[in-house]
């Protein structure tokens, strides 16, 4: 009998999903997306997205586990990454890390950087494992429940992540509606989906397939970002602190911590679920959560370990709620999850309501990455990265350079044309131009990705029963009225004259611009 | 204690901050931002005129029998979507603001032609992808950026550049095997 079990276990998703991941070569992969993924976090201006967008044209020709080891490790790693230019050099590294920069600058001015990067280490993976709980026990019934989406459901669903995307552009909900429908309309190019008649393709052959997104993505992310670095006039940059103190916390600070890490935890656990909102969000709304019910509050904003942990540990712990309903739902928790599901329909992955269905021990894989990435990267981050704070002093040109000539070639190297050379670099033009104008550059990747699946559920809704199908659905309704509240309430309290919760938030804490926004 | 020092490269001011420097959090809240009230004109009307071009472009796509929707619905839904987003953003412009939008920092003079020749630079390297030897022409186009960016030192110009071409060819003709 236990023989009979054993074979089972051995034989099942789950055990098929670990091992896949186990597999030495896909090892390697990870490790590769650990010192990735540090890298990125720690060099001001490189973004998840825009590493992640570039490492998709790497990625590619490996198998999907393998694929999917070096994205979500560099993701996970950079979570502890982007840490360290926020706590040494007052800059956010990406914009999860926002809140970081509240507490552990004053905490590194202090003398006592070395006990900010262990702490802030110890809160991002305590955030990141409840995350990663998150992903094992929501993913499958959210999927099965999907599962009874009809295309009226999902059409509203698309919608509704579209919104949720755009309703989180603070103070830009037009610009982002904008943006939006310009990624719709960028996925009209091509074949019409119902009846394959060619739209908007001006007899160039290539675009017989569509706007190629890859290209697309490293143009938006990527290229834009470079140029306009390129462009503007240098700012001054502070020098990273280099006096690092104690670098463990006593028993009884540690002790104190508990609290703000469950805070974190439990409020980041619960943002990741809403697509679209990310983790700078979750870090600024956590460590304010946290002051509030704090004995301590006065500390908050002045070097509080209480304040950085709780921020750190809740903009950690969305990944695992991003990457849930990016993989049931089909819809992208965040810019770094659109970028993602652009590399897994090129490997033949299509995240939905079906995906755990047909792909069973994926879930087993994806939260085994999850696991051994954050377990890598803690070690790695306490391992007191000293030489790490020398790397940030690394001018910008090596950067540029660097991320010019991989963008190129590594966006040849998908389909070994030189035609998506051209789109990447008319797509970095258009990328300069959004970042000028203050235009979210997330709302118009997920139109592209999202559109074709908008669009053909649409159509199929009215040819099968009409606009009655939407609206007499109640699924539907209850999605679309959360997608329009998303964003007629921020413009109707704005016109009330209210502040919105993060307004309250920014307002009550010392706010720090990451030098990349993307 | 606060100094100034200029490192290799020229543009770059670097601020040397020592750890007993009093920090007072506020002083990192104020937004020294400049407005500029009549820059959205720009964005509305770009996306105003995507809207028609899209509405223009319908104009010769199937319309699809009874109520069974054609190639044309969605793409002019979409176009008339940009030009009502577009004419609410130009609105808003005339309104009064009560939250100040977001200004990027400043463009550079030096930046413009930076980027001009960049893009010119990069364009060339993509024309002599085939024609001449792969890790030569990288080699060469790296060393040209770095020029540009104003970085100088056999560490910037060769080092830098040789290291570069190294990976790439490792990883994309000897690793990827993609015919560059």
């Amino acid at each position: 009998m236990n023989t009979l079990l054993a074979t089972a276990f051995v034989a099942s998703p789950t055990m098929e999903g670990i091992s896949a991941v186990l597999d030495p070569g896909t090892l390697v992969y990870l490790l590769v997306g650990v010192i990735v993924g540090l890298l990125v976090g720690a060099f001001p201006g490189v973004s998840s997205t825009m590493a992640i967008a570039l490492a998709s044209g790497f990625t590619f020709t490996l198998e999907p586990v393998q694929g999917l080891a070096v994205l979500i490790t560099i993701y996970v790693s950079a979570q502890f990454g982007d840490r360290l230019p926020a706590i040494l050099m007052n800059t956010p590294g990406t914009p999860a890390s926002i809140s970081t920069t509240f507490d552990g600058y004053p905490l590194a001015l202090k003398g006592k950087a070395g006990l900010a990067m262990t702490s802030t280490a110890l809160g991002s993976a305590i955030g990141l494992f409840c995350g990663i709980i998150i992903l094992v026990v929501a993913a499958v019934p959210l999927a099965r429940f999907s599962q009874q989406f009809g295309p009226p459901e999902m059409f509203a669903l698309v919608l509704f992540g579209l919104t949720m995307m755009v309703g989180v552009s603070q103070g830009r909900i037009i610009k982002g509606l904008i943006a939006g429908i310009f990624g719709l309309l960028l996925a009209v190019v091509g074949r019409d989906p119902m009846s394959g008649e060619q739209r908007f393709v001006f007899d160039v052959l290539e675009l017989n397939a569509g706007v190629p997104f890859i290209p697309v993505i490293i143009g938006l992310f990527g290229v834009a970002e470079v140029f306009n670095q390129i462009l503007i006039r240098t700012k001054k940059s502070t020098p990273p602190v280099t006096e690092f103190g104690t670098w463990w916390p006593s028993r009884a600070l540690a002790k104190r911590l508990v609290r703000p890490v469950a805070i974190g935890s439990a409020t980041g656990s619960v943002i990741g679920l809403v697509p679209a909102v990310g983790g700078d969000i979750a870090g600024v709304i956590g460590w304010e959560n946290s002051r509030k019910t704090s004995k301590r509050k006065d500390e908050y904003g002045k070097g509080s370990v209480e304040g950085l942990v709780a921020g750190d540990t809740s903009s950690a712990a969305t990944l695992g709620g991003s990457l849930t309903t990016t993989m049931a739902l089909g819809v992208p928790g965040d810019s770094v999850m659109a970028v993602m599901i652009g590399s897994m329909m090129i490997w033949g992955l299509q995240p939905g309501p079906m995906m755990f269905a047909n792909e069973p021990s994926l879930l087993a894989s994806l939260a085994t990455i999850m696991v051994l990435a954050t377990v890598v990267a803690l070690i790695a981050s306490l391992l007191r990265l000293r030489g790490m704070a020398k790397l940030m002093l690394l001018p910008k040109p090596y950067i540029w350079t660097i991320i010019l000539i991989f963008c190129m070639i590594g966006t040849y190297s998908v389909n070994n044309s030189v035609f998506d050379v051209a789109v990447m670099f008319v797509f970095g033009f258009v990328g300069l131009f959004m970042v000028r104008f203050g235009i979210p550059a997330g709302p118009a990747v997920l139109g592209l990705i999202l559109g074709p699946l908008a669009e053909a559920n649409l159509r199929r809704a009215l040819i099968s029963g009409g606009l009655e199908t939407i609206y007499t659905s109640p699924i539907a309704i209850v999605l679309i009225l959360i997608a329009g509240t998303t964003v007629v309430a921020p413009i109707i309290r704005r016109s009330l004259g209210k502040r919105s919760a993060l307004t309250q938030v920014s307002g009550a804490t010392p706010t720090k611009q990451p030098s990349s926004t993307v | 204690m606060r100094r100034t020092r200029t490192t290799l490269d020229a543009d770059v001011e670097v601020t040397e901050t020592r750890a007993d420097d009093a920090v007072d959090p506020q002083q990192e809240t104020a937004p020294a931002v400049p407005t500029r009230p009549y820059w959205d004109f720009v964005p509305a009307g770009l996306s105003i005129a995507l809207g028609v071009a899209a509405l223009s472009f319908s104009e010769g796509l199937s319309e699809g029998i009874g109520a069974v929707p054609g190639a044309r619905f969605w793409p002019s839904i979409l176009g008339w979507c940009l030009i009502g987003l577009g004419a609410a953003l130009a609105v808003t412009v005339l309104l009064p603001r009560r939250v100040q939008p977001e200004v990027p920092e400043a463009i550079n003079g030096n930046g413009v032609l930076r980027l001009a020749l960049t893009t010119v630079l990069l364009l060339g390297y993509l024309s002599l992808w085939g024609v001449l030897p792969f890790w030569m022409i990288t080699l060469a186009t790296s060393i040209a950026l770095m020029a540009l960016f104003g970085m100088r030192g056999w560490k910037a110009l060769l080092l830098f550049p040789a290291i570069v071409v190294t990976i790439i060819q490792l990883l994309f003709i000897v690793a990827l095997r993609i015919p560059l």
